[in-house]
């Protein structure tokens, strides 16, 4: 009888039983694996592409929301903003079913020379769903009149000297970020 | 022939005759093998198509979701511009379409359920007919809401997720 080696010698090494036989079953293993290590990666990419979706969702919404009591409180009158914010916040909160946090902190306006008195800075945190939050400001001078609607709401609360305040008030409240151009700004 | 080379030749002999048998056996083996090969391999091409479905199904969901939001935005804007000079509001019980009538133009906003689109037209005798669409995010109802000078838009999103609102102040409550 002939050894194994002997054998070997006269076959070819691609038509060997065992190295076939052996080959499938490791092209199937390692197809196997690849297309799982596709399938989990893909499945956390979807994953995470829905969370993130998610949070994109509310924080929209949370802006919209924090937007909505922005141009609510521009409505309020002076005197009444410390009542009627909280109140409109709590209304909001209750139709939306998120957390706001309404902060008013008064400032000396008079340096400003074109308003007397103090101003009060109003900041307007939502929060929606578990993370995302929005926070936007509103700064309102004392004797300001309830703006009406015009063509643009956002530029019509501010005249050009109240525009010029605002720029001089920026050098002076340096723990405020002011907005550049309207009284809503964010971060 | 010598010995030597009869040896030789029969040892050959004996060695072919075993390859014959292990390349005759091979045979049988490798339609076997092949049909193996065939079914793992239709397989791997079902769930790769499966998975490239997935993937591609997935980025249209997100593509369709982020055009969405940032049509939202600008529809929000528009939205408080346009009620900021309405005159009067008519908003059917159906809820579509909202007419916000203005000094000399009317705005129409229509929900266009087929296109997942909010439609905004604009009427004027100076200028013209301007047409709009705002895509709106899948599954979303919106409606408008009139309550004294306040004007809300609120789109609801599927699942228990917080719906959008965009408020508006309208220049005058007039109905």
């Amino acid at each position: 009888m002939f050894s194994n080696e002997i054998l070997n010698h006269f076959i070819h090494p691609s038509q060997r039983r065992g190295a076939r036989r052996g080959s499938l079953i490791i092209e199937c293993v390692i197809a196997a694996m690849l297309v799982t290590v596709a399938s989990v990666g893909l499945l956390r990419l979807g994953r995470t592409a829905s969370n993130l979706n998610r949070q994109a969702n509310h924080r929209l919404a949370a802006t919209l929301i924090a937007e909505n009591i922005a141009l609510r409180v521009q409505q309020i009158p002076f005197d009444q903003l410390a009542t009627e914010t909280k109140a409109a916040a709590d209304q909001t909160a209750k139709e939306t079913n998120s957390k706001i946090t309404i902060t008013t902190k008064s400032f000396d306006a008079t340096p400003t020379g074109s308003v007397d008195g103090q101003g009060l800075h109003v900041t307007i945190e939502v929060r929606t769903g578990t993370t995302t939050s929005a926070v936007r400001h509103a700064w309102r001078f004392p004797n300001q009149p309830v703006p009406e609607p015009t063509d643009n709401v956002t530029e019509s609360t501010f005249t050009t000297a109240d525009r010029n305040s605002q720029s001089q008030l920026k050098l002076q409240l340096t723990s405020v970020d002011l907005p550049r151009q309207s009284h809503g700004g964010s971060h | 022939m010598t010995v030597r080379n009869k040896t030789h030749y029969a040892r050959h002999q004996a060695a072919c005759t075993r390859i014959g048998f292990l390349t005759s056996h091979r045979r049988g083996y490798t339609l076997i093998e092949t049909l193996a090969a065939l079914s793992l391999l239709s397989l791997l091409a079902t769930s790769s198509v499966g998975i490239l479905a997935a993937a591609t199904n997935m980025s249209t969901r997100q593509a369709h979701a982020r055009q969405s939001r940032r049509d939202v935005q600008r529809l929000a804007e528009t939205f408080r511009k346009d009620a900021s000079n309405t005159l009067q509001t008519v908003v059917p019980e159906s809820d579509w379409p909202v007419t916000l009538k203005q000094n000399d133009s009317s705005v129409v906003y229509n929900w266009d359920e087929h296109k997942l689109s909010l439609t905004r037209e604009v009427k004027g005798k100076e200028s013209g007919v301007r047409f709009e669409r705002y895509l709106m995010p899948q599954q979303s109802t919106p409606r408008v809401f009139v309550h004294d000078r306040r004007l809300a838009l609120e789109i609801a999103l599927q699942g228990n997720q917080t719906p959008w609102v965009v408020e508006a102040i309208l220049k005058s409550s007039g109905k």
